[in-house]
């Protein structure tokens, strides 16, 4: 291996979990999100390649993956719905009235949120970036990205609440 | 003291607010009941969220990895590396004994400028509101923060129906000028060439301005588009 695959490798790896988590998001399957990873990092090493030497990996990374995730998405006859994460019954069938909040349900709550506010919460809480690394990631004002995962969390709350009650969702 | 319970709450949630701020929002939260409902949900619904993190698989990591071993840098052994080695340095000095320009080096945010106007994709995302104006037959496609050799800047990508593509680089921080680059007015502005690009440089309202175009009549034009210059048609 070259120094600059080392070097490359040494810069970006350690944000692998951070594009995962976010590429598993944005698409239907494990194996959809090991491809949208796969594909972030080869624009990325094309990228580093032609000499761009982003200062923190992880967002040019993120907005990397972003990006294609949506393109994918737009692309896909299947954007309007994302299947559900395999295992999981919507919300609403008898099944998933139990008293447990499940990894599942709670999958699904994120799911539901509308776009703007599921990729806030996932750059946010699943990736763990700043709210200022967000709105750079998204282009969104920072106020905005704010509001956005705030009604998001909220949502997700109160969906895993009224599952666990047993009450349909809207 | 008139508040918003939600924007306080996601500020307080996301810790961005002051240190006075935030202990004041402490204190107020246990006498006010939508401040604590706000703050109280929206922690639950945050670790809901951060329950669903997850490690990348071992595969996923072996295929990232992969990326970087495949089809560039291959490895070679001693004699082509030294073939290569002499190969190089011949043309190097060919260029330097016939083509003078080709010794110039270009300072790192040009160069990776250059590097954006010819790309065919450019990483953007689509801004939030109305789409920006065009700038003559060039439509606005997207805009991206961007690392120009260690220079923060927002690039904004335009493209025409025929498929000519610029670029326009706005930076808080001067751009350096690039070598064999000429004045034009106002000053200090600059055209250059650059790696197989036109760029105009120019600073306006404390913003240093890059348009990367293909020949200097696009740059000039664009830069006459946007006020920065006068020269161009």
């Amino acid at each position: 291996m070259s120094g600059g695959q080392e070097r490359f490798l040494r810069a970006t790896m350690p944000a692998a979990d951070v594009v995962f988590n976010l590429a598993r998001r944005l698409t239907p399957s494990p194996a959809d999100a090991e491809d949208l990873a796969q594909e972030t990092y080869a624009r990325a090493w094309a990228a580093w390649i032609d000499g761009r030497r982003p200062r923190k990996a992880a967002p040019w990374l993120a907005t990397i993956c972003l990006n294609l995730g949506r393109d994918r998405l737009r692309r896909s006859a299947t954007h309007a719905e994302v299947p559900w994460p395999p295992g999981f019954n919507p919300p609403g069938q008898a099944d998933v009235a139990s008293e447990a909040i499940t990894h599942c349900v709670i999958e699904a709550a994120l799911h539901s949120l509308p776009e703007e506010q599921r990729i806030a919460v996932i750059l946010m809480d699943l990736c763990g970036f700043t709210a200022a690394e967000v709105a750079a990631i998204t282009g969104a004002p920072r106020g905005t990205v704010l509001a956005r995962v705030h009604r998001g969390r909220k949502k997700l709350a109160q969906a895993a609440v009224e599952v666990k009650s047993g009450a349909p969702r809207s | 003291m008139r508040h918003d319970p939600e924007r306080d709450a996601a500020a307080y949630l996301a810790g961005e607010l002051g240190a006075l701020r935030r202990l004041w929002f402490e204190r107020h939260m246990l006498d006010c009941r939508d401040c604590w409902t706000e703050a109280t949900i929206a922690r639950q619904g945050r670790m809901l969220a951060e329950s669903l993190r997850v490690a990348a698989p071992p595969s996923t990591r072996e295929r990232i990895r992969a990326v970087a071993e495949l089809d560039t840098e291959p490895q070679r052994g001693r004699w082509p590396q030294l073939l290569l080695a002499a190969a190089v340095a011949v043309l190097i000095a060919v260029a330097l004994a016939i083509a003078p320009r080709l010794t110039q080096t270009q300072p790192a945010p040009l160069v990776a400028a250059a590097d954006l106007q010819r790309a065919e994709s450019l990483v953007v995302w689509q801004e939030p509101g109305p789409p920006l104006p065009r700038i003559g037959a060039y439509a606005w496609r997207g805009t991206a923060q961007e690392e120009l050799g260690e220079m923060a800047a927002t690039v904004y990508s335009y493209a025409a129906p025929d498929g000519r593509h610029i670029v326009v680089i706005a930076s808080s921080r001067p751009f350096p000028r690039a070598a064999g680059a000429r004045d034009v007015k106002p000053a200090p502005s600059w055209l250059a060439e650059v790696e197989g690009t036109s760029m105009l440089c120019a600073d306006k309202d404390g913003t240093s301005w890059l348009a990367v175009a293909a020949d200097p009549a696009t740059a000039l034009t664009v830069g006459r588009a946007l006020g920065l210059t006068r020269e161009g048609r």
